[in-house]
Order: C-alpha cells, then sequence, then structure tokens
C-alpha cells in the first residue's frame, strides 16, 4: 500500500539530511530543556551551520481525578502540549507550524507526597522524549514533501 | 503685544505715490502696459512688493501723468508691510479696488503667527484678510489643498 | 474678485519663453527667514488647519471653516466652523463640534465654547464618548481643566446600537443630576444617581464614584461575589483594590457571612525587577470541630507567598508557599480544593548544555490520616543534567548527577547521592532503520536510619550504608515507513529494543520517589520503568511495540502499543497489579482521534497479559465548537494493587456548556465515583457515587456579567460538609476590574 522507508538510503536520505540541518532554538523553564535535549538527540545533534530552527514553544499542566470520600486525588494526569515552527534560518520563512500533545497518567500515593513529586518529574521526562519523537517523525514527513529541504546538503 | 495684532495694511493709502524699480523696462505704450523684470521692488507708503517680474497696467489721465490700475507681479513675490510679511508664487495688487491677493503657497507671518495656505485675499478698505486652501478661490473642497498655521495664545493674565 | 492672473499669462510675449517653469511660477518656496514658532513653548502655539479662514482685523477675530481642526497641548478641536476671538481668549466651534482630551475621551456637542486653552468651557448637548468605550450624555457640561462636568447626564459602558446597527437600549446605565468625569484623576463622580437595569429603576444613590480608564492605577472596589453557602449561609466578598505604585498593588477583602465569622483577606503584588511576588492571606475565628470530635472556636486561616526572580540570564530562583491553621479551613470557605499543600524554594540555572536546580520541598497534608511526623520534608535535593558537545565516538554523552536528604520528624530519614554517565549513538542504516545504541554506568550510595518507624516496611531498606553500582546497554531500533492512505499520509513505525543491566540491589535502599509503578505506553520503553531513581528495573528484556499515525486535511488517527519480555522472572520487585510482574508484560497501548477542532478522543489503556482482561482504561473526549461544547472523562483502573491505598476505582467526568441567543449560556459538570463493591471494599460506594456537580446559567455581553451557579457537594471530611452552594455573580463593565 505504497509505505516506504521514510529514511531510505540511510544518513543521506533526504529526511536524515534536513534533520541535520536543523537547530533547535533554546526553550524556557526545565521542560523546555529536557524538551531541547531531546530533540537534538532525535534531529541529530552537532549543527554547525544550521539552515533551519524549530522554534517550540511549552504548555505543561498537571490535572488532578480519581476522587475519594474525602474529597482527595489518587490520580493525576500530566500533559505537555508543544507548538512548535520550522522556520529558515534568517527568520523570513515559515515552513511549519503544528502543535503535538502528549500526557502520561501518575498514582497520587498517600505515604509520600515526595513520591508524587518525583513522579511529576519523571513524567516530564518522558513526555519531552515522546513530544520530539512525534515532532521528528513530522519533521521528516516534511523534508520528503519539501524539496527545498532536500536540497538542505550542507554547503561546505 | 504679539499676535496678529492689528495691521498696518488696514490703513494703507493706496493714493500714495508708487515708485518701481528694476534692472530692465519694456513699456508697451500700445497696450497701456510696462514690464519690469530683474529682482523688481516696488514701494508704496510702507509696504514694498518684490517679485522676479512686474507688469504695470496704467492709464493715461488728462495731462502726461500716469494712473497705475493694477500690478501683476510673478517670479517669487513677497509683501512687506511693518506688521507682516506675506509671500507668494504669485501676486496682484488692484489699486483702484484696493485689493491685495497672491496665490501660491502662500506664507503670511504676523507677528509669531504664521499662517499657509493657497490664496490670500487683503482687502486693504476693510483690513480684512483671508487665506483659503483652495487656488482656484473660495469653494471648499475642491482640488486645493488645506490652509494652515499656527497662532501664539498671548500671555493672559488669568483664565477668564 | 475679476478672474485670477494666471490665465493672463498665456497672452505672454513669446520672448518669455527662455525662462525655465520654476522662474516664472514662483520657484521654489523662498526658505523661511525666520520660524518665529520654533523656539515658543508647544503649550504656547495653537496649530489649526481648515478649508478656508478669515481674519477680520477690526475685531481681532480669526474665522476658520471647512473642516476645521485646532490642536493645543495635546487637546484637538473638530468642527465645521471655529471663531477665535484673540482679544477676549475665547474660541466657538459650530457644525458637529468634538473635543478630544490627551486621553483619547471624545465629547461631542453641537455647539461649544471653549478658551484658548481648549481644555475649558461650555458644552451645550454634550455626548462624551470615554477611551474605554463608555458614554456621558447630558443636556449641557462645563469643562474646567480638562474635566468635564455634566448636569442632567447619563453614564454606560453597553453598546447604543446592535451588530446591524440599529439603536438599542443599554443594558445598565447610570442617571445622576450631576456627573463629573475627571480624566487625571481617572475617577467618575456621581450626585444624586439612578441606576438602571434593563429599563427599570433599580438603586438610587445620594452619591457614588468610581475608577474609570484602563490604566487601572485607579483604586477602587471590585467586582463583588455573592454566595449562598450550606455552612457559611449568605455570604458577600467586597475586594477593595488599592494601587500604590506602578509596581505593587494591594487587594483588601472583607468576607462578611450570616452563618459565620466574618473573614478578612489580603494580598500584596510587587513587581521587582527579577520577577512578580505575591503574598497574602486569610484570616477568621470560627468554631472548628476537631477530629476528637468536640468543637474548638479559635483562629483560622491561610497563608500563602510566591515570587519568581530571574537574578540573571542564568540563575532563577523560584518561591512557593502554603500553609493553612487546620486540615479543612481551606475547602469549607471554598478557597481551594487541594489535599496537600506544597512549599518548595528552587534555584535554577539554565546553561546552554547544562541544567542545575537545587530545591527544597515540604508539605502539609490536609488528608484526616496525615501524620504531620511522617510528612517528608526533602532539603536538599540537587539534580545537575550536562550534555557536552563533543563528539563521543560518534555519539552523545550525558553526565548527571543527583544527591537528596529526606527528613522526617518523626520517621525515617534517608540521605542519597549518584552519578550517571550516559553514551547515547544513533545511526541510519541504508534501508532506513534509526538506530540507538545506549551505554550507561551508574553509582549509588544511600544512608537511612530509623527504618522502623516506617509503616511500609517494603520501602524502608535497611538502617545504615548501602550502595549499588548499575551498569545498562540498550539497542533500540526504529523502521519508519510512509506513504499515501485515504486521501492522506501515513507512517507506520515499529520499534524494538533490547536492554540489558545489573539486577541492582533494591532490597536494601530505601524508596523515596519510586514508591509506584504502573507500566504505560510512555514508560514501556524507558530503560527504568520505575518513576525517580531508588528502583530500578534490571535484567535483560526485550521490548517491541509499533506507532501507525494517519494525518488527512483536519483528520487525524494516532495508534500505538507494545509490550515487552522479561528472561528472567524476577517478581518481587514489581508487585501483581503493576503490569510487570512475570515474564510478559501487559500489554499497553494508546489510540487518539482528532476531528478537526471539533472531535478530541484519546483512549489509553493496558490490557493483561493472560486473559486480556482491561486493567487500566483511561478514555477523555472533547466534542463541539468553542462554545457549545461536552467534556467526557472515564477511567477504570483494575489492577488489583496490595500495595498501599492504590485501590481499584472507576469514574466518570462530564462537563458541557451550550451557547444560545447571543449572550446565553447553560453550563455545568459532573464527577461520579462508579467504583463497584467488589472492586474496593473499603470504599463505600456502590457502583454510583456522586462526588460533586456544578449547573449554571450566564449571561455576558460586551457590558454586563450575569452568572448563577449551583454547586453540590457529596462528599465530606469533618466539617467541610456535603450540600448545596449558590453563586451568584453579577459584574458590570467598566465599573472597576
Amino acid at each position: 500500500c505504497g509505505l516506504q522507508p521514510v529514511y531510505q538510503g540511510g544518513a543521506n536520505s533526504a529526511a536524515a539530511q534536513a534533520m541535520a540541518s536543523i537547530e533547535v532554538a533554546p526553550i524556557p523553564d526545565r521542560a523546555g530543556f529536557l524538551m531541547r535535549s531531546a530533540l537534538q538527540d532525535r534531529l541529530g545533534g552537532k549543527v554547525s551551520n544550521a539552515r533551519y530552527r524549530l522554534e517550540v514553544e511549552l504548555d505543561d499542566d498537571i490535572e488532578g481525578f480519581g476522587i475519594r470520600g474525602d474529597d482527595s486525588i489518587t490520580r493525576e494526569r500530566r500533559t505537555l502540549r508543544a507548538r512548535y515552527r520550522l522556520v529558515s534560518a534568517d527568520g523570513t520563512r515559515t515552513l511549519l507550524d503544528a502543535t503535538a500533545r502528549s500526557d502520561a497518567g501518575i498514582d497520587v500515593v498517600r505515604s509520600s507526597d515526595f513520591s508524587v513529586i518525583a513522579a511529576e518529574n519523571s513524567a516530564l521526562e518522558r513526555l519531552a522524549l515522546d513530544l520530539a519523537e512525534q515532532i521528528g517523525t513530522r519533521l521528516a514527513l516534511l523534508a520528503r514533501t519539501t524539496p527545498e529541504l532536500q536540497a538542505a546538503q550542507p554547503t561546505p | 503685544q504679539g499676535g496678529l495684532g492689528n495691521s498696518a495694511l488696514a490703513r494703507h493709502d493706496t493714493k500714495a505715490p508708487i515708485d518701481i524699480d528694476a534692472a530692465r523696462i519694456e513699456v508697451r505704450d500700445r497696450d497701456n502696459q510696462a514690464i519690469f523684470s530683474g529682482n523688481v521692488v516696488v514701494r508704496q507708503g510702507n509696504m514694498t512688493l518684490q517679485a522676479g517680474q512686474l507688469r504695470v497696467f496704467y492709464q493715461r489721465a488728462q495731462g502726461d501723468d500716469l494712473a497705475i490700475l493694477r500690478i501683476d507681479a510673478e517670479g517669487g513675490v513677497t509683501l512687506v508691510s511693518p506688521s507682516e510679511r506675506a509671500r507668494g508664487s504669485y501676486g496682484v495688487y488692484d489699486v483702484e479696488d484696493r485689493q491685495l491677493t497672491m496665490i501660491g503657497n502662500v506664507v503670511l507671518t504676523r507677528g509669531d503667527s504664521v499662517l499657509r495656505g493657497q490664496r490670500l485675499g487683503i482687502d486693504l478698505e476693510t483690513g480684512r484678510s483671508t487665506l483659503d486652501g483652495a487656488s482656484s478661490g473660495g469653494a471648499t473642497g475642491s482640488s486645493g489643498t488645506r490652509v494652515t498655521g499656527r497662532f501664539v495664545v498671548p500671555e493672559r493674565r488669568a483664565n477668564p | 474678485q475679476e478672474a485670477p492672473p494666471p490665465d493672463a499669462t498665456e497672452a505672454r510675449d513669446p520672448a518669455e519663453a527662455t525662462a525655465t517653469p520654476d522662474q516664472l511660477y514662483g520657484g521654489p518656496p523662498v526658505p523661511e527667514v525666520v520660524d518665529p514658532t520654533a523656539e515658543v513653548d508647544a503649550d504656547q502655539v495653537i496649530d489649526f488647519a481648515a478649508d478656508t479662514l478669515s481674519y477680520d482685523e477690526g475685531a481681532d477675530i480669526v474665522t476658520a471653516s471647512g473642516n476645521v481642526i485646532l490642536v493645543r497641548g495635546g487637546y484637538r478641536l473638530r468642527a465645521q466652523t471655529v471663531e477665535y476671538n484673540r482679544r477676549s481668549g475665547v474660541v466657538e466651534a459650530r457644525g458637529n463640534v468634538i473635543v478630544i482630551d490627551p486621553g483619547g475621551n471624545q465629547a461631542f456637542g453641537d455647539r461649544v465654547e471653549l478658551t484658548e486653552s481648549l481644555r475649558d468651557g461650555a458644552i451645550e448637548n454634550i455626548l462624551l464618548v470615554l477611551q474605554d468605550g463608555g458614554r456621558l450624555a447630558a443636556r449641557s457640561g462645563k469643562r474646567v481643566d480638562g474635566r468635564s462636568e455634566l448636569d442632567r447626564a447619563i453614564y454606560s459602558p453597553c453598546d447604543i446600537d446592535d451588530s446591524e446597527g440599529c439603536p438599542k437600549k443599554p443594558v445598565w446605565q447610570i442617571k445622576a443630576v450631576k456627573i463629573i468625569h475627571d480624566p487625571a484623576r481617572e475617577r467618575m463622580t456621581y450626585r444624586h444617581a439612578y441606576f438602571e437595569l434593563f429599563g427599570i429603576p433599580v438603586l438610587y444613590l445620594p452619591s457614588l464614584s468610581h475608577p474609570v480608564g484602563g490604566s487601572g492605577s485607579a483604586g477602587g472596589l471590585l467586582v463583588p461575589d455573592i454566595r449562598l453557602d450550606r455552612s457559611l449561609g449568605l455570604e458577600l466578598k467586597v475586594p477593595y483594590y488599592l494601587s500604590l505604585a506602578k509596581n505593587r498593588d494591594l487587594t483588601i477583602t472583607p468576607y462578611l457571612y450570616t452563618d459565620a465569622n466574618p473573614m478578612l483577606g489580603a494580598e500584596y503584588r510587587h513587581l521587582f525587577g527579577g520577577g512578580p511576588a505575591r503574598v497574602g492571606g486569610l484570616i477568621t475565628k470560627a468554631t472548628r470541630e476537631t477530629t476528637a470530635g468536640n468543637d474548638k472556636n479559635d483562629v483560622r486561616g491561610y497563608f500563602f507567598a510566591n515570587g519568581r526572580l530571574q537574578h540573571s540570564t542564568a540563575w532563577r530562583s523560584t518561591l512557593g508557599v502554603r500553609l493553612t491553621t487546620d486540615d479543612t479551613f481551606l475547602r469549607r470557605y471554598d478557597i481551594s480544593r487541594d489535599d496537600t499543600l506544597r512549599n518548595f524554594y528552587t534555584l535554577e540555572r539554565f546553561g546552554g548544555t547544562s541544567y542545575l536546580s537545587i530545591e527544597g520541598w515540604a508539605f502539609q497534608g490536609l488528608r484526616a490520616d496525615d501524620r504531620a511526623g511522617q510528612q517528608p520534608i526533602a532539603l536538599p535535593l540537587v539534580d545537575f543534567q550536562w550534555r557536552p558537545e563533543l563528539d563521543a565516538l560518534g555519539g552523545r554523552l550525558e553526565v548527571r548527577a543527583n544527591t537528596l536528604a529526606i527528613t522526617r520528624t518523626d520517621g525515617q530519614d534517608t540521605q542519597r547521592a549518584l552519578a550517571q554517565v550516559r553514551w547515547d549513538a544513533a545511526t541510519y542504516t541504508p534501508m532506513g532503520q534509526r538506530v540507538t545504541a545506549t551505554a550507561m554506568f551508574r553509582a549509588d550510595a544511600y544512608h537511612t536510619n530509623d527504618t522502623d518507624l516506617s509503616p511500609f516496611p517494603i520501602y524502608s531498606g535497611k538502617d545504615g550504608w548501602s550502595g549499588r553500582a548499575i551498569p545498562v546497554a540498550a539497542l533500540d531500533a526504529e523502521w519508519p515507513f510512509a506513504g499515501p492512505a485515504f486521501g492522506g499520509m501515513q507512517t507506520l513505525t515499529p520499534r524494538v529494543q533490547l536492554v540489558g543491566s545489573g539486577k541492582g540491589d533494591n532490597s536494601d535502599i530505601p524508596n523515596e520517589d519510586a514508591r509506584a509503578v504502573d507500566l504505560d505506553d510512555l514508560n514501556l520503553f524507558s530503560l527504568n520503568r520505575f518513576n525517580g531513581f531508588d528502583r530500578w528495573g534490571g535484567g535483560a528484556r526485550v521490548t517491541y511495540g509499533a506507532r501507525w499515525t494517519l494525518d488527512r486535511p483536519n483528520w487525524r488517527v494516532e495508534l500505538e502499543g507494545g509490550q515487552s519480555y522479561r528472561f528472567d522472572k524476577d517478581s518481587d520487585l514489581f508487585p501483581v497489579g503493576t503490569g510487570l510482574s512475570g515474564n510478559f508484560s501487559d500489554f499497553v497501548g494508546r489510540s487518539t482521534l482528532k476531528i478537526g477542532s471539533f472531535v478530541d478522543v484519546t483512549h489509553r489503556f493496558r490490557v493483561d497479559k493472560n486473559g486480556l482482561e482491561v486493567r487500566r482504561n483511561e478514555i477523555d473526549a472533547t466534542i463541539g465548537s468553542r462554545r457549545t461544547y461536552a467534556t467526557i472523562g472515564y477511567v477504570r483502573l483494575n489492577r488489583d494493587i496490595q500495595l498501599e491505598d492504590l485501590q481499584d476505582r472507576e469514574e466518570a467526568r462530564v462537563g458541557g456548556r451550550v451557547a444560545f441567543a447571543r449572550y446565553w449560556s447553560l453550563f455545568g459538570s459532573a464527577i461520579v465515583d462508579l467504583t463497584g463493591r467488589g472492586e474496593d471494599p473499603l470504599n463505600l460506594s456502590d457502583g454510583y457515587e456522586p462526588i460533586r456537580h456544578r449547573v449554571g446559567i450566564a449571561y455576558e455581553d460586551e457590558c454586563f456579567e450575569l452568572g448563577v451557579t449551583w454547586r453540590r457537594d457529596y462528599t465530606q471530611d469533618r466539617d467541610f460538609r456535603a450540600g448545596n452552594t449558590f453563586l451568584i455573580r453579577l459584574s458590570l463593565k467598566n465599573l472597576g476590574r
């Protein structure tokens, strides 16, 4: 049914080349550091002459539910939303403006509130990895359909 | 006293002698016209008119003295009187009707107040001067631009 | 005026033809010899523009006509004709006159007489349109130094014409014998004011004043809040806002109750150079039902402080303090529903390639069975991550260090320090597989004492020192495919991961931050499925899964799932119910459906490896537009976890809003506990137990907001009793915040 590998041709496939020419702009807060690290690993890290820049805005939210008879919560859900834009290095053109979302469930143990804090932090680290995977796939697909990105051979 | 104040032109005696000096003069007796050119200066009483070129229409009264009916000035006209200065690209001084008109980027300065428009008419009889935005006279909103300007508010002891 | 001279030039003598047009037509304007206005103070000058202007010498009156504009010191006047008597200094304007003050407020009138300062004067049949949209109309008005005093005037911020432009009666307005609008002090004061709502006079006030103008610096009453509460009776809350400076303000809020003593609230906000800070609290004296059952009458209250200060581009502090006098104060007075108050201080350093956080945490548990002595105090918790930008054998390095000290006033204390170096290298195979090799080494050191005081032996570990070293190796391969399908683009990404790591002795080590683990699609491929650091799920395993997405124009479907197989059978580390006990793990997955911005459904599940029983089922759906929508949330936990308090549970949360007739909307939400008797013997619910619901109707237009909400709580806890609460919210826009 017309399925081809996205990275056909390995490191010099259009998708891999395009992703290697994208630099991730700094993102504020701890969530931003985790998100940027995950994106750099996903896109291929060391970018000397980046031709494109990925700008990401994060929205982080924790909601409690599973309410007991004494009005206390038993579960939390942490949702991380990313709005990301791929712009040309000089910032004049926007090639992609999209959003991605992921959420993780957390059990609220009554024996230690600190354990809930640690669970929320671990959830954040995993959410950043999941969003990076979604964004990476979307950028790889974009490279297949955008000739300009394909021509992204790093000029010597 | 700053501001527009009363203009010296109000009591201007249009009967006073007019003397004109210019670099060149060309007389067309048949048409009762005389053309002066080359930084022309016209003086009458305490009013002087400078222009690049002047066309004087006169009438030969009985005897041989001339009676000037109208003076057309052009080529950057400047009218100076003790109380104000007016500048425009074209001026007409109708001696008989005692009307002075200036046209084209007119700037009237009286004391500290500056008025700009396309057409300035000074009625030397009543002392009433009208500045108009439209160069073709009167009609508002016609092709002409606007009259703009600035009054300086005289110091008042206490607000009324 | 005979024909003007220009056409006379045509009959000119041809000899002149040689002169350039400039000479003939006056040439460029002669530069002004002196600019008389240059040195004059701008306030002393009136600038104007008009179609024509005439100046009557004798009477010293300047008459400008034709779309006249006068400007002086920020004040502007527009009219058809303006007569400016220079001797008396009176400016009289006629013909749809508009006077605009520096604040942007516009006064319309038929005939206006002003002084030459344009600030003072009388205006007949005035309409004053304020910069923030409010309107004032009056028979006549006087302007003194920019302040408008209007006689027999009406004020209203509401629109006077509907969307089609036909005139409509403003929803509410205030009629008064005299209204004074003072833009400088941003205040509006009334004498003998009649307040009319929907055309009906509702209230008479001898005098009234309120802030006006957007800058918000004016103090004054804020929107009052009225509610009828089951235990407090009728409540009236009237906040008073005091602006102390551009960056500082104070809000004092008295709460008046019919069935309880009054309460006082205060909040002080300060915007420092580095960032905002807030401090405030609530205090009252009231009877309190103590756990011992007798009533005690003492001071009850709540204190909060939070702030965030950016010290430099890299360093930033964040503080959050929340303390209350007793467990049920916040819920009884409906301030907050939290059952634990978190107090923390965080100092963070954001480097380009590193992140450091030094934190302190303390908690106040508000649940009946929370023991203060057992509450953990984490001081300090230091976490450092560094990702050097060097090419390590074709991969990337990440160094991480973490240290934590937990103390309990009447319980187990724990200290830990650990360091970890991780190496990852990702490569693409020619066939398009993305292969990531990972190697990691971690060393931990723990020390703990008073383990006998811990109510949970499984978490306590052994007194004294313990430690461990954990080598980890992993190979992860994804093979993403993509292709057109159903008019859009589909992707299929199978993934396999091999992980091998040291067992990591868990039994002697205290567990402070990994006390609950539940396999889901997020942690399926994590190296360590536990949260935090204190537990490590070692051994060798293979994990396999796949993610399929379909993107069509405003359609998006996503399915993902996976499972893992553990080669060694070590059951005590993963208790039953976590999905990880036994060789095969449960099957976990997630599905998402988005249709435009109308439908958004997410389903997360965990299915038992043998017997295909659903262990965890979470569905969340939002359907509808922004103004009319329904939300449904369903969760069912059927995990039979015997540990701690993670009993099985089933809950449904529904909510919705219906907007109608342009300004009206009906809204409601409910939470129902569906946990059955069988699922959780301790729970009192029998399959259908509402927790709380909320139903209300609201009207909101550009100047008026009315909301009536009925809320009912079915849960109770000591003196936070179940029952009804009715909230009425009446807010007149532009009358204070």
